[in-house]
């Protein structure tokens, strides 16, 4: 069966090696007080307390036109102690350059075009914007906004990826586009569709300014926009 | 004729002080636009030949910031009348051009209306608070024995599934409601909201409000009705101390308010009907809107910018 506890059984906690009783000292019984007692102890500690706590301290005496505090005014007496400083940005404004270029900025400066192409294949904006009905605008970084949108795509679980999947799943986003949308779509479309031979579904979003290609054409569309000069 | 004081008051608002002012207005208005515009002498001594009111302006040219944003072919810098705020009689002072990317962009209305969500919602606390079976007076006894009455059994008349009994899972104390939309949402909403009022024809642009002539509510009135503004105005400058003049004229009229740029709001501008600003105004929110527009750090702002969590809030039914 099973074994039941001893209820006599005296637990070892109290017990010391040698099997006597550890001693255990009783304390002593709260203090009682009657009312006034109470209400005379308490009054004290809160006396005692409020002269401890209130207790001034003793002011430091600065007297302003007294040394060594007078040095404060620019017209007082100058014995060494302050730090000399000299505006120059009065007399020669063109040093602050040297400082502003030093400073944390916000906004990234706009690239310049030159000749030499860069190692990335990176192409500046232009100085003056393409003679076309439409124009793209870049991004704050100064790059094409151009995307890659991968539909039904599970970033929190990879491995959770949608079993049925409907219609494409790749699309290539162009963003910020002002102007004669429908003409870039043909544009860019007959263009596309005459390098890859296939067709391409692609869907204009006037309300936003967006130009959405069916398919992964994102270096074929930056490479298309470089040549037509955005 | 016997002139009391308010009689003579009343003579001096309608007639007498307009009169003047109007000489006086006709007087400094060749020297005071310069000062605080910025035209240059040569192009006011031309304006000055002609007729005021119906010639047509010289073109004051403002450089445009960021104008690698937009091509000129396509979205033209959008064109408004500068007017002036010292007179009953309206003059055009000159045409000024604006940012197309502030005041030309594309008027969503659905970022205005959800702007306009956020400012009615954040505010808002539910107090809604339902008592539960612990806090409802009345006896705690067992309404009737467990047993031998035939009725159902029941422990307690404030169990929920009594009539008048305790509400469990019910709405609970002041809740809040307050949330922040994304930082960049505000910011197009504000600028579709401009362009909206743009496009309407509702957005009106002042060269200052120091020369207002008069402290009387009724003149305001009278001109704004003369300028064929809508009922309701929302003058905007870009200082929160307000000129004397149009600070008293104002003051007793709920409809016509005035408002620094940094309090600038879309529950504001949809409120009022006419929106107008000073050339210091539309210069500053101007600059303040692109800098957002173009600044790089964005995941700074968007983290700054948040509300702080307080914890999961049960929703209410």
């Amino acid at each position: 069966m099973f074994a039941l506890k001893n209820p006599f059984a005296v637990s070892s906690a109290n017990r010391t090696e040698d099997g006597t009783r550890e001693h255990v000292e009783k304390l002593p019984p709260y203090p009682t007080f009657t009312k006034e007692e109470r209400r005379y102890i308490y009054k004290g500690i809160i006396e005692e307390e409020a002269t401890l706590r209130d207790k001034p301290t003793p002011p430091i005496e600065a007297n302003p036109n007294e040394a060594p505090f007078d040095e404060i005014y620019a017209d007082g007496p100058n014995r060494g102690n302050f730090t000399e400083v000299e505006v120059l940005t009065a007399k020669r404004p063109e040093l602050w350059f040297w400082v502003e270029r030093l400073l944390k900025t916000n906004i990234s400066p706009n690239p310049v075009r030159t000749d030499q192409t860069s190692p990335t294949g990176y192409v500046p904006p232009p100085e003056q914007p393409p003679n076309l009905p439409y124009f793209v605008a870049r991004t704050r970084s100064k790059l094409l906004p151009v995307y890659k949108v991968v539909q039904g795509e599970n970033y929190q679980f990879p491995d959770k990826q949608p079993k049925i999947k409907r219609g494409p799943e790749v699309f290539t986003q162009i963003q910020r586009i002002d102007g004669d949308l429908r003409q870039l779509e043909r544009d860019l479309r007959g263009w596309l569709e005459q390098k890859h031979s296939k067709r391409i579904l692609s869907a204009v979003n006037e309300y936003k300014g967006t130009l959405k290609l069916a398919g992964d054409f994102v270096f074929d569309v930056v490479r298309w926009l470089e040549e037509q000069g955005f | 004729m016997n002139l009391t004081s308010k009689s003579v008051s009343r003579l001096f608002s309608s007639r007498l002080r307009l009169s003047a002012l109007r000489s006086a207005s006709e007087r400094h208005s060749s020297s005071s636009t310069a000062s605080t515009i910025g035209i240059s002498q040569s192009t006011l001594e031309e304006s000055k030949n002609v007729d005021s009111v119906l010639s047509v302006p010289t073109f004051f040219k403002r450089d445009l910031q960021n104008t690698e944003l937009f091509n000129k072919n396509i979205t033209p810098p959008r064109e408004a009348w500068l007017e002036n705020f010292d007179s009953l009689e309206r003059r055009k002072l000159n045409v000024i051009e604006l940012h197309p990317k502030v005041f030309g962009a594309f008027p969503r209305p659905d970022l205005i209306q959800l702007n306009h969500w956020w400012q009615t919602r954040y505010g808002q606390v539910d107090w809604l608070w339902f008592r539960t079976r612990a806090e409802l007076a009345g006896s705690q006894k067992k309404p009737w024995q467990q047993k031998g009455t035939g009725r159902a059994r029941h422990g307690s008349i404030t169990a929920p599934q009594w009539i008048h009994g305790g509400w469990s899972h019910g709405p609970r104390g002041p809740r809040s409601h307050f949330f922040m939309l994304p930082f960049f949402t505000r910011v197009r909403g504000l600028i579709a909201c401009l362009s909206a009022k743009f496009a309407q024809n509702d957005l009106k642009i002042v060269d200052t409000l120091e020369k207002f002539p008069s402290d009387d509510s009724k003149f305001l009135l009278e001109f704004v009705d003369k300028r064929g503004w809508g009922p309701s105005v929302l003058i905007v400058d870009k200082n929160d101390i307000f000129p004397r003049n149009i600070a008293l004229a104002s003051e007793d009229i709920n409809h016509i308010n005035l408002m620094p740029v940094y309090g600038l709001n879309v529950y504001s501008m949809l409120k009022h009907e006419t929106l107008v600003l000073t050339l210091a105004a539309v210069e500053e929110i101007e600059s303040k809107l692109l800098y957002q527009l173009t600044r790089n750090d964005l995941k700074e702002v968007i983290n700054k910018f948040k509300a702080p969590y307080i914890g999961h809030q049960p929703k209410v039914f």
